[in-house]
């Protein structure tokens, strides 16, 4: 999860450079006020797209499920692979779609903004 | 230099630099900004600055010029409060803030690039530098103001930083240093991006606000014309120290040594033999010298006389056609609009040197001229050692 979402925070905390935060204090606002209005502000986008891209995984990631989960722990995954193991497809629809959605979310909203920024 | 007694806070406390001020008032007498000492090195090699001492009066504006990587910005850095010195003290009106964070100096820094907030538009860039609590209608008349100030339309109060040009960008970031009217404000280079004619505005109408104000300038630029014209004092900054500090006129006419001269306007470099008192004879005739230095020691006034060689510099408007003089050949002329410089070999003389003069016609290639020297220029004895 370390390394996925490395990327974007980095390149969130690249584009807060240390100058701007100089540049608030020079108007007066304290460092803490300096980080909460330029700082955070400017690295949020990067700090989302890389808590989304950890959410997304941990959603579909199945193995690392299978091995880790605590007995009569479930998500939507491991439902999933339950019922595809059983071959009763038809119950494993629901899961199945459920986790498409569910994914579709965060990989709209990073798809989004990904194009916001080409643009 | 003279450097007045410093009042210094109790072990270099953390004082608030604004609340100093009005209790003690504003001391006439005190720098309104003093730099003593100054030394800050990054890691191993040589020091970035080197014993910086800086004294600029209340109000009044004070340039910096040197090459590229000399210390300027770094000694911005240190004033403002984002770079410790090693050693040496910042004082704001007799009151040591060596200790106090940036953002209680009440000092406003213009960095080299601008540092616009990239999530704020123009207006809100702005705004950010008014105090706090102001309210909002009076807000948007400041940030008009300031617009006004700096030649920005008002229509370019919603555009994002990414959507300026460089000079737009340069006019935001002076605005917003200027919204909070600092006691100090230093400028890294904040006209370069602009034209000349642009500049030349922008630059009239910041000397107004910051006379009217009474703010203390530091200014850094690599435009000589900015730095004579601007500044009420002028500080040439060399490897990290500072080779020479005095009025416009001083630099220019007084240069400590030949690659000061150089610096700040162009420089003839005549070898010449120093004879009687105050005359050096040169390859264009006997020229009546001075010290860089106004005050002379014992040891300096032994040069006068003695029959010393000597390097003596001219500006190349000293520099100017006779009837009667010696000769020289125009090698090439630079038309300037308001000046023409020919480029002539003079006999007796392996280098070429410049003669400036104003409202003329270019003098075509190979004339012969006739050439003459007006007002003393400035001398250097030899065993002088040349920084
Ligand atoms: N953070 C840093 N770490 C290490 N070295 C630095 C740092 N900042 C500046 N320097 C070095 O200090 C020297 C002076 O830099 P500074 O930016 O003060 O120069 P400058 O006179 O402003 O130059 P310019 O005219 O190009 O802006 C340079 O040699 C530079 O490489
Ligand atoms: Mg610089």
């Amino acid at each position: 999860m370390l390394p996925l979402s490395l990327g974007p925070v980095l390149s969130a905390a690249l584009s807060a450079p240390p100058e701007l935060e100089e540049a608030a204090r020079a108007l007066g606002r304290s460092p803490v006020q300096a980080y909460l209005r330029v700082t955070l502000p400017l690295m949020l986008p990067g700090i989302v797209s890389g808590a989304l891209l950890v959410l997304l995984t941990v959603i579909k990631e199945l193995p690392a499920t299978l091995m880790l989960r605590p007995t009569g722990f479930d998500t939507l995954a491991t439902r999933l692979w339950t019922y595809t193991g059983n071959e009763s497809y038809a119950a494993a629809a629901p899961f199945a779609a459920l986790l498409v959605l569910v994914a579709a979310v965060p990989a709209w909203m990073m798809i989004s903004r990904l194009l916001k920024e080409v643009r | 230099m003279t450097t007045p007694a410093l009042t210094t806070s109790p072990a270099g406390a953390p004082i608030d630099a604004a609340r100093q001020t009005a209790v003690l008032g504003a001391g006439a007498e005190r720098p309104g900004l003093q730099v003593v000492g100054a030394s800050v090195g990054f890691g191993r090699g040589t020091p970035v600055l080197q014993g910086v001492d800086l004294e600029v009066a209340p109000g009044s504006t004070t340039a910096i010029v040197g090459p590229s990587g000399s210390g300027k910005t770094s000694l911005l850095r240190v004033i403002a409060g984002f770079l410790r010195p090693a050693t040496g003290t910042v004082s704001l009106r007799g009151q040591e803030v060596t200790q106090v964070p940036a953002h209680r100096r009440s000092i406003g820094l213009v960095a080299q690039d601008g540092a616009l907030f990239p999530h704020l538009d123009v207006a809100g860039n702005i705004a950010f530098g008014l105090p706090k609590g102001i309210r909002r209608g009076e807000a948007r008349r400041r940030v008009e103001e300031l617009l006004d100030l700096v030649s920005l339309d008002r229509s370019h109060a919603r555009r994002r930083p990414d959507q300026l040009s460089g000079g737009q960008r340069q006019r935001v970031a002076l605005a917003r240093a200027l919204a909070r009217r600092p006691e100090v404000i230093l400028l890294d280079e904040p006209f370069s991006a602009l034209d000349a004619g642009l500049r030349e505005i922008t630059r009239q109408a910041v000397r107004e606000i910051l006379a009217s104000t009474g703010t203390t300038t530091v200014l850094v630029t690599h435009d000589q014309d900015e730095a004579l014209s601007f500044a009420d004092q002028v500080a040439v900054l060399r490897d990290g120290r500072l080779a020479q500090t005095g009025t416009p006129e001083e630099i220019y006419r007084r240069p400590r040594d030949a690659r000061t001269a150089r610096f700040l306007g162009e420089a003839v470099l005549l070898p010449a033999r120093l004879r009687s008192p105050g005359v050096a004879s040169t390859v264009l005739g006997d020229v009546s010298v001075v010290r860089s230095e106004p005050e002379e020691s014992a040891e300096d006034r032994s040069w006068r006389t003695a029959d010393a060689s000597a390097t003596v510099m001219l500006r190349p408007e000293q520099i100017v056609l006779a009837d009667e003089g010696v000769r020289a050949e125009v090698l090439t002329s630079q038309y300037f609009g308001h000046d023409t410089t020919a480029v002539v070999s003079v006999d007796g003389l392996e280098e070429p040197i410049r003669v400036r003069r104003l409202n003329a016609d270019p003098l075509p290639p190979g004339a012969v001229v006739r050439l003459a020297v007006a007002g003393p220029g400035v001398a250097y004895p030899e065993s002088e050692p040349q920084h």
